[in-house]
């Protein structure tokens, strides 16, 4: 038996492509046990996070924004004092994202291994393509790559097929 | 080869069929067509146009045993011509060029009168078919429509159904034409009309065999979870446990160009080490024209099966991509599904993963389509009626004019 990473459907061993979702089940994203595992390590371990070390209440600010995965709902925080690389998580390769799509199903949904870049700057957030494969979309739109595209809350990122929203913190005015 | 375990597993079968030797020096099945043209006032101008070039067009490429007939209909039904040989070429292109568009759509009648007309002539052998063309809605005769289609069916007479526009009913073509010899298809532009049409008497023209039938016995403890035709188009194909182990399907009339290919899901038992006969499937068919009936080909389908340490998992590219393109196009229609019930965020994920699956195989228009109709249901509760069209009939391959067998045999 084997166990959807997307939909938890079970399925038969052999099975290709999820009956109930259609996921793929090769080179699917690990099991669900330890998805939760990888998005807090890849948070956890950015490199640069000595700008955004541990801040009290009062200096959260309009850098913390969260992304939420259209599909099923997660939300990753992510803290924009200094850019971020939204990507799969490549090992061998050594590419570890700030933000690992991976487990979201981003193989499947076309997302590169270094895809975009999301940054804060000025009171503005930007996403920028870095020539991804399969493109970035902004409320529908194609964005040109290479260029730093301006974005509010609200506004849907798709990476590959993979639908994410922008969302401000929710924080106390 | 395969690893064992303890629990049952799923493996994919690709059946891949094509003529060779004495199918192809045939001599040509006589052909008795008959056109069901749309001629309600929204056909008027460059579809009606179109659509009369094309049945011109159709006339040329008929021989003098094949025969046709043309009925038009609007709130009423009229024979055009009716059934003859396609021999006094200039009058029936004559009477082709009297058509004039108006009034509105009631199809039963024309599909009535059509299936009258295209079983006036006599034929001892060859392929009857009704070539219908619509760009409305039918209204209140829906049900009608579909049991005279089944009528033809079950006397083997085929039905294709082509849609032109945004307008028409999808759900009824295709319920229409849910039988073997008959299948819808969607016509985005009235300049692929004529094309459409002459690739279809083209197809008419190349079928050899007729009556395919696939029985698949398997081994005790298999089972059959289903079986698609994928090549040249995907359509879902009833499959009938007949008895115990043994499923039975209709597969039509076949032409000889290009491969018919169909993907068989079986459930297999756990089964120790060894190798195993899991599936025999016979075909079995008439030849017509060379007057050979029930001809039998066997296949016998094996599996291996080996430690679990001893297998990599690997997958067959070619079965992959036509798994790919039939699970797109089983995510779409459970959309329209979960659409119907109102589960919208369901119908979304669905056409979402469709979307996926496209970009795969490498249809990236489809891909988008899917896409945006993906977050417009979202957003407005609905998809819009092109997008709609465009995934149902772009999913199956079946949007006019269709890629040729002989490129795509090439993939």
């Amino acid at each position: 038996m084997i166990v959807c990473p997307n939909c938890t459907a079970k399925q038969l061993d052999g099975t290709i492509f999820c009956t109930e979702c259609g996921a793929s089940l090769i080179d699917a994203a690990p099991p669900e046990s330890t998805r939760e595992l990888d998005v807090a390590a890849v948070e956890s371990h950015e490199p640069h996070s000595t700008s955004s070390l541990p801040s009290d209440e009062n200096t959260l600010s309009d850098h913390v924004v969260a992304l939420i995965v259209v599909s099923n709902r997660r939300r990753i925080e992510v803290d924009l004092s200094d850019e971020v690389l939204i990507g799969r998580a490549d090992p061998t390769r050594g590419i570890m994202p700030d933000i690992d799509l991976g487990p979201f199903g981003g193989y499947d949904a076309g997302v590169s291994r270094r895809h975009a870049i999301l940054s804060y700057r000025d009171g503005t957030y930007r996403v920028e393509d870095l020539g991804s494969a399969n493109g970035t979309f902004v409320n529908g739109r194609q964005i040109e790559p290479m260029r730093a595209t301006p974005v509010q809350p609200g506004d849907e990122i798709m990476c590959g097929t993979l639908l994410l929203r922008l969302e401000g913190h929710q924080r106390k005015r | 080869m395969l690893a064992v375990g303890d629990e049952p597993q799923l493996i994919y079968v690709l059946l891949e069929a094509h003529a060779e030797g004495v199918a192809q020096q045939l001599a040509k099945l006589p052909l008795n067509l008959c056109l069901v043209l749309d001629r309600s006032s929204s056909m008027r101008g460059e579809r009606l146009m179109q659509v009369k070039e094309a049945a011109a067009r159709i006339v040329d490429q008929l021989g003098p045993d094949d025969y046709f007939s043309l009925v038009v209909f609007n709130d009423r039904a009229d024979v055009v011509i009716p059934a003859q040989r396609a021999i006094k070429k200039s009058d029936l292109k004559a009477a082709i060029a009297q058509i004039e568009a108006a009034g509105g759509t009631e199809m039963a009648q024309g599909l009535a009168l059509a299936l009258q007309e295209v079983q006036r002539p006599f034929l001892t052998r060859g392929i009857s078919r009704l070539i219908l063309l619509t760009d409305g809605r039918t209204y209140g005769d829906e049900s009608r429509c579909v049991e005279i289609a089944r009528r033809g069916q079950s006397r083997g007479i085929g039905l294709t159904a082509l849609g032109i526009g945004t307008e028409w009913n999808e759900d009824l073509l295709e319920t229409m034409t849910a039988s073997e010899n008959s299948r819808a298809q969607y016509i985005a532009t009235a300049q692929d009309v004529v094309k459409v049409f002459a690739d279809e008497v083209k197809r008419l023209h190349a079928i050899f065999a007729q009556q395919v039938h696939l029985s698949l016995e398997t081994r005790p403890g298999a089972l059959i979870r289903s079986l698609d035709q994928v090549r040249p188009f995907i359509a879902p194909i009833t499959i009938v446990e007949e008895e115990e182990r043994r499923w039975a399907a209709n597969l039509g009339d076949w032409p000889d160009t290009g491969v018919q290919g169909f993907l068989i899901e079986v459930v297999v038992p756990a089964l120790p080490v060894g190798d195993h006969p899991v599936l025999k499937l016979t075909l079995r068919y008439h030849l017509p024209a060379a007057n050979l009936r029930d001809q039998v080909r066997e296949e016998l389908i094996r599996i291996s099966m080996r430690p679990a340490a001893e297998v990599t998992h690997r997958v067959d590219a070619t079965v992959k991509h036509w798994l790919e393109r039939l699970v797109a196009y089983r995510l779409q229609a459970s959309a329209w599904k979960h659409a119907a019930e109102g589960r919208l965020a369901e119908a979304s994920e669905r056409l979402h993963m469709a979307g996926t699956r496209m970009l795969n195989v490498g249809d990236t228009a489809l891909a988008h389509t899917l896409q945006q109709e993906a977050t417009r249901i979202l957003r407005s509760g609905a998809a819009s009626e092109e997008g709609r069209k465009r995934i149902r009939f772009g999913t199956r391959g079946l949007i006019g004019p269709v890629a040729s067998d002989e490129r795509e045999t090439g993939t």
